[in-house]
């Protein structure tokens, strides 16, 4: 009978058992889209770290270690493995790698395997990026990385909403019925019955749906890792995701959904336990205001019907916050997303691709490679359409400043002080000496195109820093660093030092891609003086570059540059390398953009779709409530126009709310990301994403509308008058 | 011997300045196989005892004892077994469930108790004397109101209770259907030996009972009216 009973009322109210289908197949499938990408995200993570740094979880390094050592620490229970890494060890140290069974004992492991090795503390290292990206803090670290756990702070709200949206819909359905369990009650359904029944419609409806739900956020995930592999293919550096998917993952979103779907359907089971039978037999589930309350704005703008709309908004208020919220985070989220990438994609023009235009045409990057040892140079200068190749390394040393040095425009500004720190004992200004080698010819190019003799006896100093005070970051204003009076500089590193004679002080640069750091003194120099002096002291870091101009320059098509690229990358193929065209990196870059907003923006619409739902689902759900509130508005005289007058203020209000809000919102995010941007405010508005925000709120408005026509429609069409005589009901 | 026994039952709604008395010290007895009428004005609390009697609402003050059971001591799963198994409600609106048709409405409340073992016989029987058996698969929706009052009469019976409860059954039945309905649960009540008590605001209804109580603003009215009756009367 409670099957029958059960059955009958899913027949015979398939409105609202599609209301609660849908709000269960929607949750549930961004639930899973949530948990799915998530994890994938993370799976990520923990792959870039392992591909860059290793997967190694703790680390010995010292001076000796031995195969008996490497046993010693092999039989430690939790040490799953312990092998020398080659690589990093060199003469007199050598560095052990440690992976352990459970990661999560290794802040208690370590220490007691370096105490059994005889070692000091600071002989171990943990590896905590990978650490922590498995929840794994140092427990002596007081505030330890919780990047991953915002994220999954982030994750549980979201998904908190999701299940919200559940609720919300069964909430409205079982409401509606509670008059109904008040008879059953009365007649003789003891509490626990009508619980039971509760639960088995609640299962019964949203079995299928939550598990559909779930295998479809599945599908959407891969797909999107598919379409993110496919907008980032040119991205250099970054290794391919693959999908990966866990069950418990499907158990987890599984379990959620179905305990939502079950407590939303205990509602009303515990809200009938508060009532006596009675109670509930007169609850009629229609919208109640508690409070009195006027619309004044809807009463001044449309009158009484503006009033009367006002109130039914306000007594929905509590099931229409999910549809508000999600149309306004999805509008927000969409016109503020397509704001921030047309101007990051202004300043991208700006810093970077205008900049450096006529800086490079083709960047090779000679993996692992000292300047020294390549030898290729010239041929790269005779490849046909190569106006001009560059080699070089870069390096980095510090150099001490007395306070005389610094140049007049410098103390007029502030002085030393302001951009080197507090000066040493002795009053001497410690500053970073970024040092660029150049291969020989490139470094006498340069001395001819800053116009003094060429020689390759010496450095060349970049004597400028950026004036912040009289200038911003867009639009920099140079003025001279030190003086041009030492004719020497001393530069250290590692305890070393070693003298290096000024050729001369400049405000030009080498043409090359490079941007340099603000207060620091760039010294370029050849690379025959490298390998006599400087060589012996510091060490370059370990990539070099190729920057190789076309004869063609601006003009270069695609498949110019393409086959530049392919003929330069073939002659230095005995090297390991990466290469870049300025044409092809301009096109992923734009390519990426898209790639991006074309995600971001399906997920803004699917925050759209959700919001929409529930105000097709508030709205529908509403209607036996609704018959009621209409049929007494037509006793005392309302027209049919006069009350899809009042839908038509409600849908008007729905749509408008999301929408005023965000307007406004987005012109503030816009005027500060342009004043924060030193962009002329002209230049956004010329590439504004206006038709596409314009189009989004056109969507919702338009949804919005037809969930109201929809609804006052069936509603006008009922027989009111029936109602108003079974008010009793 | 009493069914039924209220003892100084006072029912109050609303707190503050809005508080309602809605009954004020009722004590009342109802005899086994008695058919009682309780009589009143709109707002007169008459609707009020009857839900308090069938255990649907609490009261404020008082004791109601059925079959010498005190009824505000029990469980609310006691209470609500209790019920299902000695009283019968019947409602002016029929109350019936708008998803089953008139056989699973009548067997609902025998499935709460028994599960799926129904006495089907003793169904037939009882839509067959109401006169409804050839509508058994019919919707709620389907029937006029005189049908839909006897499937809501059946459905109270169907337990076999010993207390019938019926608020104002026949207030939205035409005359010749009320005389009907009237006449059905007379002879229900001779033939299951049950009690019933039947409020109505219709005195000539209640003169066709065995006594009739009058209730006025919230208490029992002994002795003489405030206003010309019809038909004779009883004190209580």
């Amino acid at each position: 009978m409670w099957n029958d009973y059960t059955k009958s009322y899913i027949k015979n109210n398939r409105a609202s058992g599609i209301s609660i289908m849908a709000a269960s197949l929607v949750a549930a499938m961004f639930l899973s889209l949530l948990c799915s990408l998530a994890y994938n995200f993370w799976i990520y993570e923990v792959e870039q770290i392992i591909l860059e740094e290793g997967g190694w979880q703790g680390r010995i390094v010292c001076d000796k270690f031995d195969a008996g050592d490497l046993a010693l620490v092999r039989q430690f229970a939790n040490v799953e493995k312990a092998v020398i890494n080659e690589e990093l060890s060199e003469q007199g140290e050598i560095v052990a790698d440690i992976y352990f069974r459970n990661a999560r004992n290794i802040y208690r492991d370590m220490p007691l395997i370096a105490e059994q090795l005889g070692l000091k503390e600071d002989s171990i290292q943990y590896h905590s990026l990978l650490l922590s990206r498995y929840f794994i803090h140092d427990p002596e670290d007081e505030t330890p990385p919780m990047l991953l756990t915002l994220y999954l702070a982030i994750l549980m709200i979201t998904a908190l909403s999701l299940i919200l949206i559940i609720r919300g819909s069964f909430e409205l359905s079982m409401n509606a019925r509670i008059h109904q369990f008040g008879i059953l009650s009365s007649i003789g359904a003891t509490p626990k019955q009508v619980r039971d029944c509760l639960l088995q419609e609640a299962a019964v409806l949203s079995a299928a749906p939550v598990i559909l739900g779930s295998l479809s956020g599945i599908f959407i995930s891969y797909g999107l890792i598919g379409a993110v592999n496919i907008f980032a293919a040119d991205v250099t550096e970054r290794h391919e995701a693959v999908f990966h998917y866990s069950p418990f993952i499907f158990a987890f979103t599984v379990l959620i959904s179905m305990l939502t779907v079950l407590f939303s359907a205990w509602i009303p089971a515990r809200k009938l336990s508060r009532m006596t039978p009675l109670e509930a037999i007169r609850n009629t589930g229609g919208l109640l205001l508690k409070k009195r309350k006027h619309s004044r704005i809807l009463s001044v703008l449309f009158g009484m019907e503006g009033e009367l709309a006002g109130n039914a908004l306000k007594a929905q208020k509590k099931h229409l916050r999910i549809s508000t919220l999600s149309l306004l985070l999805s509008f927000l989220g969409f016109s503020i997303m397509l704001s921030f990438t047309v101007l990051a994609d202004i300043s991208t023009r700006y810093t970077y691709f205008e900049r450096y235009q006529d800086a490079w045409d083709i960047m090779i990057t000679l993996k692992d490679t000292e300047i020294s040892d390549f030898s290729l140079t010239d041929e790269l200068r005779d490849i046909s359409n190569v106006q001009d190749a560059a080699v070089y390394q870069k390096a980095e040393a510090m150099t001490f400043l007395p306070e005389g040095l610094q140049s007049n425009e410098l103390s007029s500004l502030g002085g030393l002080e302001q951009v080197a720190g507090t000066p040493m004992a002795d009053g001497q200004f410690q500053v970073s000496v970024p040092i660029v080698i150049l291969d020989d010819t490139s470094f006498l190019n340069f001395c001819s195109q800053i116009g003094i003799a060429p020689s390759l006896d010496g450095a060349v100093v970049l004597n400028q820093i950026w004036d912040s005070i009289n200038s911003n970051f867009r639009y920099k204003k140079y003025v001279p660093f030190v003086r041009k009076d030492n004719q020497a500089t001393v530069l250290y590193k590692n305890g070393n030092s070693t003298e290096i004679p000024v050729l001369s002080y400049t405000q030009e640069v080498p043409v090359l891609r490079e941007e340099y750091e603000n207060y620091s003194l760039v010294h370029f120099i050849p690379l025959t003086m490298w390998n006599r002096t400087l060589g012996e002291v510091c060490e370059a870091e370990s990539d070099s570059y190729i920057r190789i101009l076309s004869t063609e320059a601006v003009t270069a098509s695609l498949s110019d540059l393409d086959s530049l690229e392919k003929e330069a990358v073939q002659l230095v193929r005995e090297y390991k390398t990466e290469s870049e065209n300025r044409i092809r990196e301009r096109l992923s870059n734009s390519h990426l953009i898209f790639g991006m907003r074309v995600i971001f923006g399906a997920f803004c619409v699917l925050l759209a779709i959700i919001g929409i739902a529930n105000v097709f689902s508030n709205t529908l759900g509403f209607l036996r409530q609704r018959k009621r509130e209409f049929a007494r508005y037509m006793s005392i005289g309302l027209t049919p126009q006069e009350m899809r007058k009042i839908f038509c203020i409600e849908a008007f209000v729905t749509a408008g709310k999301p929408l005023l809000i965000t307007f406004p919102l987005t012109m503030l995010f816009v005027q500060f990301a342009v004043t924060a941007s030193y962009l002329d405010p002209m230049e956004f508005w010329a590439e504004a994403p206006i038709l596409p925000v314009l189009i989004f709120a056109a969507a919702i408005v338009l949804f919005v509308a037809l969930a109201y026509y929809i609804g006052g429609k069936r509603l006008l069409k009922c027989n009111l008058n029936e109602t108003l005589r079974n008010e009793s009901e | 011997m009493s069914i039924l026994e209220l003892r100084h039952i006072g029912k109050t709604y609303g707190e503050k300045e809005n508080q309602v008395n809605a009954l004020q010290d009722i004590s009342l007895q109802v005899e086994e196989g008695e058919f009682a009428a309780i009589v009143g004005t709109s707002g007169s609390g008459k609707s009020t005892l009857l839900n308090l009697m069938g255990g649907l609402d609490n009261p404020t003050k008082g004791e109601i004892f059925i079959k010498n059971r005190e009824i505000g001591s029990l469980s609310r799963k006691e209470l609500t077994i209790f019920r299902r198994r000695n009283i019968g409600f019947v409602f002016q609106n029929y109350s019936l469930m708008p998803v089953l048709n008139v056989y699973d409405n009548v067997a609902l409340p025998v499935t709460f108790d028994r599960g799926k073992h129904i006495n089907r016989k003793y169904i037939e029987e009882l839509l067959r004397e109401l006169g409804i058996w050839e509508k058994r698969r019919k919707y709620p929706n389907e029937l006029s109101g005189g049908q839909q009052q006897r499937v809501a009469i059946a459905r109270a019976l169907v337990n076999k209770p010993h207390l019938l409860l019926c608020d104002e059954p026949t207030g939205n039945l035409d005359s010749a259907t009320t005389i009907e309905v009237m006449g059905l649960l007379k002879a229900s009540c001779r033939k299951y030996q049950q009690t019933i008590l039947m409020v109505t605001h219709n005195e000539a209804i209640a003169q066709t009972c065995d006594r009739v109580i009058h209730i006025e603003d919230g208490r029992i009215v002994t002795g003489k009216r405030r206003f010309p009756e019809k038909g004779g009367d009883e004190e209580c």
